[in-house]
């Protein structure tokens, strides 16, 4: 017996037409037309004894390429089931180049001959029982799929071909928690299995000439199947404590092992570069462990009502071995150790303002080696010390009025990679007016900065969102205006490897620019009970190192029937193009039927 | 006010008693309160036993015998605003959560001033998890934005506009069609330092990518190391993939200062993986050629 429960259910068709390069729509927004559950709705209460709550929330059910299902009830204190689905869609068939340039072989590698069309599917179900005061117990499933169909390349023989691969992956984890509760202090032991299985195989769907018709190498038939599996287990202890009041300590530690087994088989025949018969027919197998330990301590000590200390300790270690017998005989050895430390104050220095501050260490080893013949060398080292600084400033001017601003700053001693900050900044800067009767405005600057002294490396970006809305019971229009521009720029001296061509050097300098520009609007108005009209509006504008425009608009009209039933027309609009070429430009116009009841 | 039978000096022994008194002077008992969490512990004996507290009003908000005999003055009760501090809140919240956030005071939302109650409406009636104070679309339904990214990055974007404005690029995560959520990656109740740590940089991706996770016998130093943020954009990008260059050499280029000498022959718009096909790393191929 619902004695207390609301909620909608929302039916109806969707129209859609395209107009332009459907492919590029099927990346974007990928909208069917059909007849859809849009929305169905669900919270009840007061149950019965055993449920205090249940809710459900179901959107776009019926083929939409995102599905998303939320179903949750509660006993407060005693138990909770939560259930979620969520299924997405996604298509990739990206030309980058007009067909006419992309067959050009000059050009040959400049197109993507990558496509891919897969569902990815996760299911996550949890449930925690509070079987006394001091224990509960928590166990979590969760299954993840992905399947559809991809095509790869691979280079036989000094040729690329292109291959069918289809996509059947899939990841399963059981979690068993469990939490006994002293008062002051609070145990956690938690169990997790996972096992991921990837059913990859690789095959040629013909005889094949290859990319280049003109070279000798040609493929009769071609199979590569690599099954692969992955097993791990994580073991993980937690203690949170309380010794006194405005004292919190917190420390946990995991273990994880992981384990990955693949057989694999590579047949081909065909003709080879030299014009001799091609015949390739090996198997072999590769294992992969790793062990990795993962240690956190926390403090927290509330000093008084205006002033907290805080500061976390932290270390990670991470060994990794793997082996291969195929057309290699190789083996690989990765170690990486991390130790960091924080300690920071937060002080509430007036009723108006807050400001904290603190620092941060990290002390980082890498150790690499791999070898495809013969024996493992000795390990490459890599060391990274890593400084930091944060501090924040907020300020309650008003009531209606706040500002606060973020600074931090990081150095790091011989980062990893070439575009691994040596240096790195950022600010951010946040004001809020909400003024009365529901008008307000936001305005947010972050500036980031990222540097690398050794090579040159320079990342830039700036992000400014002006924000402004107004909200009175029979309407609400919001407004926003924000900008995004991102610079990326290095002068790469490139070196050629001993060998053929080797011994030259060559610049490819880079420099990468984005501006992206988004308006966008937001209206609703309920002149009365009966009728609701809204209105969005985004407005995309991308220039740079790749220039588009995209326009999003949508309205729709909701009129309420008798006893709870509702009619709703919906339309949107999608105008998508892209400044160098127009193979990728298209128009969409998608319409919305539904009918609705709500209780 | 309250009036003089619901003055100090009664014998206050129950929850529902303290309740009554604060009911004197404020709407705390309307439709939506009743559903709430904290109001069903507070007729809840075998809660209240557990936390050491007589779950009430004054479970959060202190002892209110000063603020009754004042009548209401302002600064004789926790109000969870005006002049009280961002730590008090904390504190007053985490005396009961502590076993679910235990490291709130160090993260960045605490150290810019952002208490509890700023993202949870304690005494909301929504069915939001969490109790959070999402916008509220009261009854506006189809296209509405809390509808369509849920609760979580509704709350997360009252402050966080900019960053939700990346997911309107040409290629984003799919935020706005509800599929994932900030706190599918982002802890608001963490720091953030520790997903910053070598060799695991990659884990909050991969809880959804598997398939990316390896391990491989032959890893990509970057990503074991660096995490996907060395390659990827992850909120959203203009770029295909998410990648950070639109185009794929000049990203490839960026860390790899030495070639094979046949490269050379390649324009610079060709696509690296287009023979690297195993780019995040590969069992058979240390190149990633397979």
């Amino acid at each position: 017996q619902l004695s207390d429960s609301d909620g909608l259910i929302r039916i109806g068709y969707r129209f859609v037409d395209i107009d332009g390069a459907e492919r590029k729509y099927r990346e974007d927004l990928n909208l069917d037309e059909g007849a859809r559950l849009f929305e169905l709705r669900l919270d009840a209460t007061d149950l019965g004894s055993a449920l205090d709550r249940a809710t459900l929330d179901i959107d776009n059910y019926g083929g939409d390429p995102f599905e998303t299902l939320r179903l949750d009830l509660r006993k407060h204190g005693s138990w909770n089931f939560s259930y979620q689905r969520t299924k997405s869609a996604y298509f990739y068939d990206d030309l980058i180049l007009p067909v006419e340039q992309a067959g050009d072989p000059a050009l040959a590698l400049a197109g993507d001959f990558h496509t891919f069309d897969f569902d990815r599917v996760r299911d996550t179900a949890k449930f925690g029982l509070r079987f006394s005061p001091r224990a509960k117990l928590d166990v979590g499933l969760e299954r993840w799929t992905k399947r559809g169909e991809s095509t790869t390349t691979l280079d036989i023989s000094r040729d690329e071909f292109e291959f069918d691969q289809p996509i059947d992956d899939s990841f399963d984890q059981l979690r068993v928690g469990f939490t006994y509760d002293w008062g002051k202090t609070t145990l956690v032991l938690e169990e997790r299995i996972t096992e991921q299985e990837y059913d990859v195989s690789i095959f040629l769907p013909g005889a094949s000439l290859g990319e280049d018709p003109n070279d000798a190498t040609t493929l009769d038939f071609f199979f590569f199947d690599r099954p692969a599996t992955v097993d791990s287990n994580t073991h993980t202890a937690r203690i949170v404590s309380r010794p006194a009041d405005r004292w919190t300590i917190r420390a946990a530690a995991s273990v994880i092992e992981s384990e990955l087994d693949t057989d694999a088989s590579q047949e081909g025949r065909g003709t080879a570069f030299t014009g001799q018969p091609l015949d390739i027919d090996i198997e072999g197998d590769a294992r992969v462990e790793y062990d990795a330990e993962v240690f956190d301590f926390d403090l927290s000590y509330l000093i008084n009502e205006r002033l907290a200390l805080v500061g976390g300790l932290r270390r990670h270690a991470f060994d990794q071995q793997g082996d291969v017998q195929l057309n290699v005989d190789g083996e690989s050895v990765w170690d990486v150790e991390t130790t960091g430390a924080e300690l920071g104050l937060e002080a509430q220095l007036t009723a108006t303002v807050t400001l904290s501050g603190g620092v941060r260490y990290e002390s980082r080893d890498v150790e690499h080696a791999q070898t495809t013949s013969g024996p493992l060398g000795e390990l490459e080292e890599y060391s990274t010390d890593h400084d930091g600084f944060w501090t924040s400033l907020g300020w309650n001017a008003s009531k209606q009025f706040r500002l606060e601003v973020t600074a931090e700053t990081s150095s790091y001693d011989d980062p990893f990679t070439l575009t691994s900050p040596s240096d790195r900044e950022r600010l951010r800067l946040h004001a809020r007016w909400n003024g009365d009767q529901g008008v307000y405005f936001d305005a947010i600057a972050v500036a980031n900065s990222w540097e690398n002294d050794d090579s040159g490396w320079e990342a830039d970006t700036e992000n400014l969102s002006l924000r402004a809305g107004v909200r009175r019971d029979t309407f609400d229009l919001r407004v926003g205006y924000t900008m995004v521009e991102t610079d990326r720029s290095i002068d790469q001296l490139v070196t050629t490897l001993p060998g053929f061509g080797g011994g030259q050097t060559f610049l490819f300098p880079t420099l990468y620019e984005s501006g992206a520009d988004f308006i966008d609007l937001r209206a609703r108005w309920r002149p009365n009970d009966r009728l609701q009209l809204g209105a969005d509006a985004l407005l995309y504008d991308n220039t740079g190192s790749f220039g588009l425009e995209r326009e999003d608009l949508r309205a729709y009209v909701q009129v309420g029937l008798l006893d709870g039933y509702l009619v709703q027309l919906a339309y949107r609009t999608v105008d998508y193009t892209e400044e160098a070429q127009s193979f990728d430009d298209y128009e969409a116009e998608i319409a919305e039927l539904s009918v609705g009841y709500r209780w | 006010q309250a009036d003089e039978s619901t003055t100090p000096g009664a014998d206050l022994t129950s929850a529902a008693e303290i309740v009554e008194t604060c009911a004197g002077c404020h709407e705390i008992d309307g439709p939506g309160y009743a559903k709430n969490p904290h109001a069903v512990f507070n007729t809840d004996a075998q809660l209240a036993a557990h936390y050491g507290v007589e779950s009430s009003c004054t479970a959060c908000h202190g002892d209110f015998e000063a603020h009754v005999e004042s009548a209401g003055e302002d600064g004789t009760i926790l109000a969870f605003g005006g002049d009280d501090s961002f730590l008090t809140t904390i504190e007053a919240c985490t005396s009961c959560h502590a076993d679910a956030h235990p490291r709130f005071l160090a993260t960045g939302h605490a150290a810019a001033g952002v208490a509890c109650t700023d993202c949870h409406d304690i005494h909301a009636s929504g069915s939001a998890p969490g109790l959070l104070s999402m916008p509220d679309e009261g009854d506006l339904i189809g296209w509405d934005q809390v509808a369509e990214i849920g609760a979580a990055s509704a709350t997360c974007a009252d402050c966080h506009s900019a960053v939700m404005a990346q997911f309107d690029f040409n290629e984003a995560h799919r935020l706005r069609e509800g599929v994932i959520s900030c706190i599918d990656c982002h802890d608001p109740h963490a720091p953030q330092a520790r997903v910053r740590l070598a060799a695991f940089k990659q884990d909050q991706c991969t809880t959804c990518h598997a398939d990316k996770s390896g391990p491989w016998v032959f890893e990509h130093g970057a990503q074991r190391v660096e995490g996907c943020g060395a390659c990827h954009s992850p909120h959203g990008s203009p770029n295909r993939h998410l990648l950070a260059f639109q185009n794929q050499a000049e990203l490839c280029y960026s860390c790899h200062a030495a070639v094979p000498g046949f490269h050379t022959r390649f324009v610079a718009e060709s696509q690296c993986t287009n023979c690297h096909v195993t780019i995040h790393g590969s069992n058979f191929d240390p190149a990633f050629l397979e």
